[in-house]
């Protein structure tokens, strides 16, 4: 069983948060994975009128350097009980704090909307950390049911084999983070997006060209996922990319238990964010996927021209 | 290089596995984004150069290693004027060098290319080894071939040992041994042997016709090459010769490369 929230609740709009605080835009929420997540700026996320209180709030202030007790799990990241800061050089830092709250700053010669990739990815996975959540380094779609993922390492395709996915009918359920309840299993919708690159989305025949930017100095693009599958859904079937031999069709490969508890825990998005009292939660969730779910890898050949292929050989093996 | 140093850290009873070699292709972004903690797909170029600079010195802070990285990258200043390689992070450097015609003829083969568009390509300050399908590897600002040689002669004397591929294949026992002090490798003169005939052209060319090479871009019909050490050689067109010498000779004679040898 995940442990009990630690954190308090996230205060209600328009209530005072400290010092440098700003008062919410009721306008500005959003639900993502589950919560409603209500912004002080605009962070790319599609907008609706805000129902009832807030899970999260997002804002501008002060994010401190050096966090007290803090601890660096990585290079660019500090943790302490309650807050966890990513530095990014030349854009500034984000804080996910207590499970409800992410705090940007900015440096001077950035913005919000640089930081706002950041925020969606790193900040609310940090914040899903903090609230019991085991999170797994995947997109994820809905086939038969139930959410499939699509797990990997950075480059290794998850995004680009989602969208060709997309453009045959399949839903989306999140792209980049799969948000799952360590006891039920259950996996959560995240944002209708899906990034790719433009030439991964040229080699799926996805049309991208005029698709916004998810970062004015990036051509990675932001498309809306044609299909959504909002609310939460049974995890059902897990498949982990890896790279195949450039000149050959994808191929996909049963997993022994014990290597698929590896794979499980090896593609864990942000595994070292983990807090102590996670982390047997996340061992027993790995080891439940292992031994009831489908574990399959799905080799994916370097030549993005095999796409297709890719896309008929999971299809037969999930059954599509 | 990948494999010798593979044959000689991990010896074996057979050669290393050319899909299995044990010094990574540069840091991957997976293994960026570990060691950062961030995402460094969502960063421009400049602000991953940044993360990589950060992650060398975390990487170098690991007791469980030291590793061997190879790169691509030149030696250049990050634009905030940072190492893009901290020093106290980098024990020692080996600097693989070879004549830019038999570079210009490898990486022909390599990017399935004429040798015309090579020679521009290894006079062209802004080249950069990028993202090539699926393979997650950040970019790697190259610079042009002069460039390129001359920021890593640039590294703290004592810390770099300059080895040209020529000399390398020539006298293979003497410059391995000479890497192995260089980088604190113990060896001896079996295990020096027995990693160079593990890791001979024709082994490796044995391999990838048996089992291919991963690394083996789609553009290359084939990886492992004859390993020419002669330059020029007598096929180069004067044309292309004569706009290499115009580009690179400067550096080429720094290297030895113009004293009537490869």
């Amino acid at each position: 069983m995940p442990p009990d929230n630690l954190y308090a609740a996230a205060p209600s709009p328009g209530q005072s948060r400290g010092a440098g605080a700003s008062s919410h835009d009721p306008y500005l929420s959003n639900q993502v994975f589950g919560l409603t997540v209500s912004s002080a700026f605009e962070i790319g996320l599609p907008l609706t009128r805000l129902v009832g209180p807030a899970d999260i709030f997002i804002d501008q202030g002060s994010v401190p350097s050096l966090l007290p007790h803090g601890v660096w799990k990585a290079a660019c990241v500090q943790m302490n009980e309650t807050e966890i800061v990513f530095s990014l050089p030349r854009l500034g830092r984000v804080m996910a704090s207590q499970g409800n709250r992410i705090i940007v700053q900015a440096h001077a010669q950035s913005n919000t909307h640089a930081l706002a990739p950041f925020l969606r990815t790193a900040g609310l996975g940090a914040i899903l950390h903090q609230r019991g959540a085991v999170t797994l380094h995947a997109a994820v779609v809905s086939i038969g049911g139930g959410a499939v993922a699509l797990a990997g390492a950075s480059g290794a395709g998850k995004s680009v084999l989602a969208a060709a996915l997309q453009a045959q009918g399949v839903a989306l359920v999140s792209d980049e983070i799969c948000c799952c309840d360590p006891t039920s299993l259950q996996v959560s919708s995240g944002v209708p997006e899906i990034w790719v690159w433009p030439d991964a989305a040229k080699c799926a025949a996805i049309d991208q060209v005029d698709a916004p930017r998810v970062r004015d100095d990036l051509s990675l693009k932001r498309l809306v996922a044609g299909a959504f599958a909002a609310g939460t859904w049974p995890l059902t079937r897990l498949y982990y990319l890896e790279p195949g031999d450039p000149h050959e069709n994808g191929s996909v490969e049963s997993l022994p238990p014990a290597e698929a508890v590896a794979l499980f825990l090896d593609n864990l998005y942000q595994p070292q964010l983990y807090p102590l009292q996670m982390r047997r939660a996340v061992a027993e969730c790995a080891m439940r996927c292992a031994k009831e779910l489908p574990c399959r890898i799905l080799r994916i050949p370097r030549s993005l021209s095999r796409l297709g292929e890719v896309v008929d050989c999971l299809a037969r093996d999930a059954a599509l | 290089m990948r494999a010798l140093l593979t044959n000689l850290l991990n010896p074996g009873e057979a050669p290393a596995d050319i899909n299995r070699l044990s010094i990574p292709w540069g840091i991957s972004r997976h293994q960026l984004d570990r060691l950062t903690g961030i995402e460094s797909s969502l960063a421009t170029d400049e602000e991953t150069e940044l993360l990589m600079a950060k992650a060398l010195v975390a990487l170098s802070e690991d007791p469980s290693s030291p590793c061997f990285l190879k790169t691509h990258c030149g030696n250049y200043p990050l634009l905030g004027g940072e190492h893009r390689f901290p020093i106290p992070a980098i024990r020692c450097v080996i600097h693989l060098v070879r004549h830019p015609g038999a570079i210009c003829r490898s990486y022909a083969n390599h990017l399935g290319c004429s040798l015309e568009t090579v020679v521009n390509i290894l006079s062209d300050p802004g080249h950069v080894v990028g993202r090539v399908d699926l393979l997650a590897v950040p970019p790697e600002p190259v610079g042009s071939w002069s460039q390129h040689v001359s920021s890593w002669l640039g590294w703290p004397e004592g810390k770099s040992l300059l080895v040209r591929y020529e000399d390398l294949r020539e006298h293979t026992e003497d410059y391995l041994a000479a890497i192995c002090d260089h980088c604190s490798i113990s060896y001896n003169a079996q295990s020096l042997k027995k990693a160079i005939e593990f890791s001979s052209l024709e082994e490796l060319r044995r391999q990838e016709k048996a089992k291919g090479f991963r690394e083996r871009p789609p553009s290359c019909a084939q990886f492992f090459g004859s390993g020419r050490i002669d330059g020029f050689g007598d096929d180069f067109p004067p044309a292309l010769r004569e706009t290499v010498l115009a580009h690179h000779s400067a550096v080429m004679a720094r290297l030895g490369y113009l004293e009537g040898k490869a």
